[in-house]
């Protein structure tokens, strides 16, 4: 049984007339992104489990940000994450640019938090940077080392301002066996 | 990457360090290395000739330290090196008394030093980066002739991160002086290595060459970290976890003991006392087992209650820990003409 197809210019253009649509991400991790996304005072809409036929399981999660865009680190942790992501950006309504693949970053700012209690951007504060040491694949999650402690996390050790970490995606790519 | 050798630094790798900071051994590459051994052992081999000569090289210039861990023979080699140069030296070494009990940050505090003149930092501090951190603002603001440049600052150790100097400017410069190079040999690294962070950085810095074979030998709870092994594997780098000591011992040529750190490490009775049993590096072992060629190096201080090396050791042929800790005070002289670009 199929699902009735979506009207996709309709789906991907329309609820945007200047911004961002973030497309194709791996199903399960359109509200943890959502969450690292400024929405504060951006109409911003979550589609979750839309059909695709590009990610294999047919599903996929997309967000649409009117007046929107996205910082290095955002995009960043969206390669990261959803290696399938693709990024939209809307010029009066229409498609101006686009991205895919989303490029991994070599280094992640401030989006991360380290997790070493003893790192001085834990006990000073300060601005954080973090290298990516090891792009993800289909079974491990990404690897980071901290510029300052020099310490490296992964899996559930890398954190998120926010407070989130990669435990929060709830499906797709990483599922951490506990 | 080409190798330079230890006798000659060309200009460009030269020039790099100009007003670099020191903050860890991840920063260097294999040149980078080279050229601080190197003018490491120039230096050794200028103060022993007459070390009077080295007075103008460093002249008027002043080195600010910054401790907020105690510390006696870092600050103090530190100290030397940069007197002998001609230089001066002052700052915070007690910090129960400085601004740090106000609630000052490092980033703070370098930034009012930074105006007051000085031309290097050398900063221990407990919190680990916070040396890289302190760097960022290490730079001489409108009051210097020289505003806008970065005033170099030395990592002296930042809790139990990296304390680069121990391993470019002491523990390496020993083995070259001894072997002429750091490439085909076998490294034995003995008791805490768990802790111990001059052995992460020693080995650290190994990942830039080719040695034959690394062996670590500690109780089970003191271990070398997994990101260091893992790191080794990565680098395609043979090493080997061991129990002993003793049956390696014939292959090895640098022999790197170190002391339980029980300032950082609550041990149990039991252990302490299998350290003393089987981790102490005994004469009679060496005597009987190792190459003569082989060098015993410590960080030191040697803890006596631990008594590793045994005092016994001292007389043997293979005993260098004293005269490595000799080495870091040319070693840091040598780094400190670098970073002002002076050339030996
Ligand atoms: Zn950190």
């Amino acid at each position: 049984m199929t699902a009735p197809t979506e009207p996709r210019e309709y789906m991907r253009i329309r609820p945007i007339h200047n911004g961002t649509v973030i497309d194709h991400l791996l199903p399960g991790t359109g509200l943890f992104i959502l969450n690292l996304l400024d929405y504060t005072t951006l109409r911003v809409t979550p589609g979750l489990n839309y059909n695709s036929d590009r990610i294999p399981g047919g599903k996929k999660d997309i967000i649409y940000m009117e007046g929107g865009d996205l910082t290095a680190d955002q995009m960043g942790v969206i390669a990261v994450i959803s290696p399938s992501a693709t990024i939209n950006w809307i010029v009066d309504g229409k498609l101006s640019r686009k991205t895919h693949p989303v490029p991994v970053p070599d280094e992640l700012g401030d989006i991360l938090l380290c997790s070493n209690a003893k790192c001085t951007t834990n006990t000073e504060g300060g601005s954080r940077r973090f290298k990516v040491l090891q792009q993800p694949t289909d079974t491990d999650p990404f690897r980071v080392l901290c510029r300052y402690c020099e310490k490296e996390f992964y899996g559930p050790l890398v954190r998120f301002y926010t407070g989130q970490t990669l435990k929060d995606v709830r499906r797709g790519r990483f599922e951490f066996r506990r | 990457m080409v190798t330079i050798g230890f006798d000659k630094c060309p200009d460009e790798v030269y020039k790099r360090f100009e007003g670099r900071h020191i903050i860890s051994i991840r920063d260097f590459d294999r040149q980078d290395i080279e050229c601080i051994i190197s003018n490491a052992l120039s230096m050794a081999e200028l103060l022993k000739k007459d070390h009077r000569q080295a007075r103008h090289l460093l002249e008027g210039q002043r080195m600010g330290v910054i401790f907020y861990e105690p510390s006696t023979r870092t600050v103090l080699s530190f100290e030397t090196a940069m007197e002998l140069l001609g230089g001066s030296v002052s700052g915070i070494k007690d910090p129960k008394v400085s601004s740090a009990v106000k609630g000052e940050t490092l980033a703070d505090t370098i930034r009012v030093m930074a105006g007051y003149f000085y031309d290097f930092f050398v900063i221990r501090h407990y919190d680990e980066g916070s040396v890289r951190r302190a760097s960022e603002h290490s730079r001489y603001p409108a009051n210097n002739m020289n505003e806008g440049k970065t005033i170099p600052a030395i990592n002296g150790g930042d809790g139990s991160n990296q304390h680069p100097t121990q391993t470019v400017c002491t523990d390496m410069p020993t083995v070259v002086k001894h072997f002429g190079t750091l490439d085909g040999l076998v490294y034995l690294f003995n008791n805490d290595l768990k802790n111990g962070r001059t052995v992460h950085s020693f080995v650290e810095g190994l990942m830039l060459c080719k040695p034959k074979k690394l062996y670590f030998c500690s109780p089970t709870q003191l271990r070398t970290p997994e990101n260091i092994l893992r790191e080794c594997a990565a680098h395609g780098i043979a090493f080997e976890q061991i129990p002993r000591y003793e049956d390696a011992l014939p292959e090895v040529d640098v022999f790197y003991d170190t002391r339980p750190q029980l300032e950082r490490e609550q041990l149990p009775d039991d252990l302490k006392g299998k350290i003393r049993a089987v981790y102490t590096v005994r004469a009679d072992e060496i005597r009987s087992k190792a190459k003569k060629e082989m060098i015993i190096l410590h960080p030191l201080p040697r803890d006596s209650k631990f008594n590793s090396p045994e005092y016994a050791v001292d007389s043997l042929p293979q005993a260098r820990y004293f005269e490595q800790s000799h080495m870091g005070v040319a070693g840091r002289a040598g780094l400190l003409c670098l970073l002002k670009g002076v050339r030996l």
